[in-house]
């Protein structure tokens, strides 16, 4: 499978890391993974990730949602940014896009987390 | 069933064409309407209780002014009152004032399109009625609606070889000319490609279900469904 990001500006990499192990930092990664399988990318060093392709597939709203140093979501840290991806990429994608949009996720996300009885 | 679409789409609809097996669009079981709203179902076929008029809706859709959106497809409201009254009695949302100027009001010009709003509206009340195209090698990536109300009543008015509406787990909507479907769009990813050199139109509405008419109207769909 094929991964391909871009920085975002005044990123300053030190490592990518596939499922813990590096990789060549190239923009282009090829890669392997087991079917029905969790993965992860991490960008290690102060880094913004602008664009996240997985299998061909852009991750637009995935971008927005890695995980960080500092708790927080987002695409930027000032240590690493980590994301998680299930393949086949078109079912993870499609799934987690309807279920962090359903009815009980938007109201908890509005109540920051509590589900109303 | 599974669809193979040529690269000019992007690879999320081609993968969901093409790998998404399953054809479930409801569930066997339900005993009633309230079981079958309940199951999490994907879309029913409907049997109405008055003649759709496809090719004279058709042609009224195709006489109106229609409003680009995205550039990928456009749609119009088409609700029988002014735009204006519809927002003031708090039927639409903001965004809806950038349709006013190419809205056209006069319902004497689209009898058919009348005609069909009240025989559906004395079934149930319609909040909201549009009509939607998209053109030749248009799409919409695979998207949820609004869970405010989940389900939304589609009805082809024109549907060329090559048209697809697929529900990620449930199927493709058979959609065809004059056709209605029941479909749970707030709950399901759904995608739809026109993969043909004509343009392809459809009645897209909300209502308020709850009504004992529309009760009936879907037990008697569900139970007369094809299988």
């Amino acid at each position: 499978m094929e991964i391909r990001y871009t920085y975002g500006k005044d990123s300053a990499p030190t490592e990518v890391l596939i499922n813990d192990n590096p990789v060549e930092d190239t923009g282009t990664i090829q890669a392997d993974f087991g079917f029905y399988t969790w993965n992860t990318i991490t960008f290690k060093g102060k880094v913004s990730i602008d664009k996240l392709i997985l299998d061909g597939i852009d991750t637009d709203y995935f971008v927005h949602h890695g995980f960080t140093e500092n708790k927080g979501r987002g695409n930027s840290g000032t240590e690493y940014v980590k994301y998680f991806f299930k393949t086949p990429i078109w079912q993870w994608y499609i799934e987690w896009t309807q279920n962090d949009n359903n009815t009980i996720r938007q109201i908890s996300k509005t109540h920051q987390g509590f589900i109303p009885l | 069933m599974t669809i193979t679409l040529s690269d000019k789409y992007p690879k999320l609809i081609r993968d969901l064409f093409l790998y998404d097996t399953v054809d479930n669009p409801v569930p066997t079981n339900c005993t009633d309407y309230e079981s079958l709203v309940c199951s999490n179902f994907g879309f029913l076929e409907l049997q109405l209780p008055f003649q759709i008029e496809t090719e004279k809706l058709l042609k009224e859709a195709q006489s109106l002014d229609w409003v680009h959106k995205s550039g990928k497809y456009v749609w119009l409201y088409g609700h029988d009152k002014p735009l204006e009254e519809k927002l003031d009695d708090g039927l639409g949302l903001d965004i809806d004032t950038n349709y006013k100027t190419e809205f056209k009001t006069d319902v004497q010009h689209i009898p058919a399109f009348h005609k069909f709003y009240q025989s559906l509206n004395e079934l149930c009340p319609i909040t909201d009625i549009t009509l939607k195209k998209v053109k030749p090698g248009g799409w919409m990536d695979p998207h949820v609606d609004s869970f405010g109300n989940p389900i939304k009543m589609y009805v082809a008015l024109s549907w060329p070889k090559g048209s697809y509406f697929k529900m990620y787990n449930k199927g493709f909507i058979p959609l065809d000319p004059g056709k209605a479907f029941w479909v749970n769009v707030g709950t399901h990813s759904h995608s739809v490609v026109n993969d043909s050199n004509e343009e392809r139109i459809i009645i897209s509405l909300y209502a308020d279900w709850d009504t004992p008419a529309w009760r009936k109207v879907v037990e008697a769909s569900y139970t007369n469904r094809s299988r």
